[in-house]
C-alpha cells in the first residue's frame, strides 16, 4: 500500500492515471501531455507499474498502458487530486504544474 | 520490466472452476437439506401444503440464489471471447488481476451463498427473540454490503482486450463504472443496515432497486456502445 501512496503522491503521475482514465494509451500518446524528458516519464511509468496502478504490454516499438487500479485506489486518486497532495521527503507540500 | 514475459493461467483456472463448483455442490446440498427441514417442520406444524405461505420464501430462495450465483458467471464466461488454442496467456498485469478478481469472486459468491443458508439456519431456529432476530439479519446484510465492496474494488483490475475492434477504451469505461456502482452500493447496504427499523426495510429495498436499474441500464447501453459502428 505504501508503494500506491507513494505513486499517487506525485501530480505528474495523478495526471497519468487521469489520462488512462479513458482508456488504454501507448507512451507516446501519453508523452504528448507533458513537457518532460522521455527517461523522467520512463521512471514515473515504473512507479506507476511497482505499484500496479498501471498494466503496460509492449507491441513492437511501443509500449501500451493502461490503467490497472481497483476502485479504492481510484478514490484515492481523485483525494489525493482534490487536496493536491505532493508529498515528498515525507512532508506535505502545494502541488507544482506537471513538469516532472 | 517484463512485459513480453506471459503466464498461463489456465491452470489457475482450471482449480478455480474446481474449488468454486465443489462450493457450489456442498452449499446446495445444504441448503437443499435445510429446505426440506423447514418444509417438513411447516407441514408438520401448519398440517397442509397450502398453509405453509411465507415459509415457501426460504426454502425456495435460498437454493435459487445458490443456484444464479453458479449460472450467472458460467454464462457471462460464456459470452467472453474465448482465448486463441484455448489457453489463458496472459501478461503478468493481466494474470495478476486475474486472480484477483477470481478470488474475490470466489469470495462473494462463497458469501452470498453462506448468507443464504444462514437465513435458513435462521428459519429453522426460530426460537430467536425479536431483538436477537433483527440485529442477526442486519449483520447479515452489512457482511452483503462487505462482500460487495470487496468485489466491486477488485473489478476495475479484470483485463481489458487491447485489439483496437474490441474497443478497449469503452471496456474500460465500463469496467470502472460496475466496479465503482457494486462498492457505491455495497456502502450504501452496510449504512442500509444501520438505519432505524422504521425505514430499514424501505432503505435495503431502495437500494437494491437503484443498483438493479443502473445494472441494467449500464448493460442496455454497454451492448448498444458495443453495436455502434463509431470506432472507440
Amino acid at each position: 500500500m505504501s508503494q500506491v501512496f507513494k505513486a499517487l503522491a506525485d501530480p505528474t503521475r495523478r495526471h497519468i492515471l487521469q489520462l488512462l482514465k479513458s482508456g488504454p494509451m501507448n507512451a507516446g500518446e501519453i508523452a504528448e501531455h507533458f513537457a518532460i524528458s522521455k527517461p523522467t516519464l520512463s521512471a514515473h511509468f515504473a512507479v506507476l507499474r511497482e505499484a500496479d496502478l498501471v498494466g503496460s504490454e509492449k507491441d513492437g516499438k511501443h509500449i501500451t498502458y493502461w490503467l490497472n487500479a481497483s476502485v479504492l485506489e481510484e478514490a484515492l486518486l481523485a483525494f489525493a487530486g482534490a487536496l493536491d497532495l505532493n508529498v515528498k521527503a515525507g512532508r506535505m507540500a502545494p502541488a507544482r504544474k506537471h513538469s516532472g | 520490466m517484463d512485459d513480453a514475459a506471459t503466464t498461463d493461467m489456465t491452470p489457475f483456472l482450471e482449480r478455480h472452476e474446481r474449488r468454486t463448483q465443489r462450493v457450489f455442490i456442498t452449499m446446495l446440498c445444504i441448503s437443499l437439506m435445510a429446505s426440506a427441514v423447514i418444509f417438513t417442520d411447516g407441514l408438520h406444524a401448519k398440517g397442509s401444503v397450502q398453509a405453509l405461505g411465507g415459509l415457501w420464501i426460504p426454502i425456495l430462495s435460498a437454493p435459487l440464489v445458490i443456484v444464479w450465483l453458479r449460472i450467472g458467471p458460467l454464462l457471462w464466461a460464456r459470452s467472453q471471447p474465448k482465448p486463441p488454442g484455448g489457453r489463458f496467456l496472459m501478461n503478468e498485469h493481466d494474470a495478476r488481476g486475474t486472480a484477483r478478481v477470481a478470488n474475490a469472486g470466489f469470495v462473494f459468491v462463497t458469501g452470498v451463498g453462506a448468507l443464504a443458508i444462514a437465513g435458513q439456519m435462521g428459519v429453522i431456529m426460530s426460537s430467536l427473540d425479536t431483538r436477537t432476530a433483527d440485529w442477526t439479519w442486519r449483520a447479515a446484510t452489512i457482511l452483503m454490503g462487505l462482500l460487495m465492496i470487496n468485489f466491486g474494488n477488485a473489478w476495475p483490475r479484470f483485463p481489458i482486450p487491447r485489439q483496437p475492434e474490441l474497443r478497449p477504451a469503452m471496456q474500460t469505461k465500463y469496467k470502472r463504472f460496475y466496479g465503482w456502482l457494486i462498492v457505491v452500493h455495497g456502502l450504501l447496504l452496510a449504512l442500509a443496515a444501520l438505519l432505524p427499523r422504521s425505514v430499514v426495510i424501505s432503505a435495503i429495498v431502495t437500494v437494491c432497486l437503484s443498483l438493479a436499474v443502473l445494472s441494467v441500464g449500464g448493460l442496455v447501453m454497454y451492448y448498444k456502445d458495443l453495436m455502434s459502428p463509431r470506432a472507440s
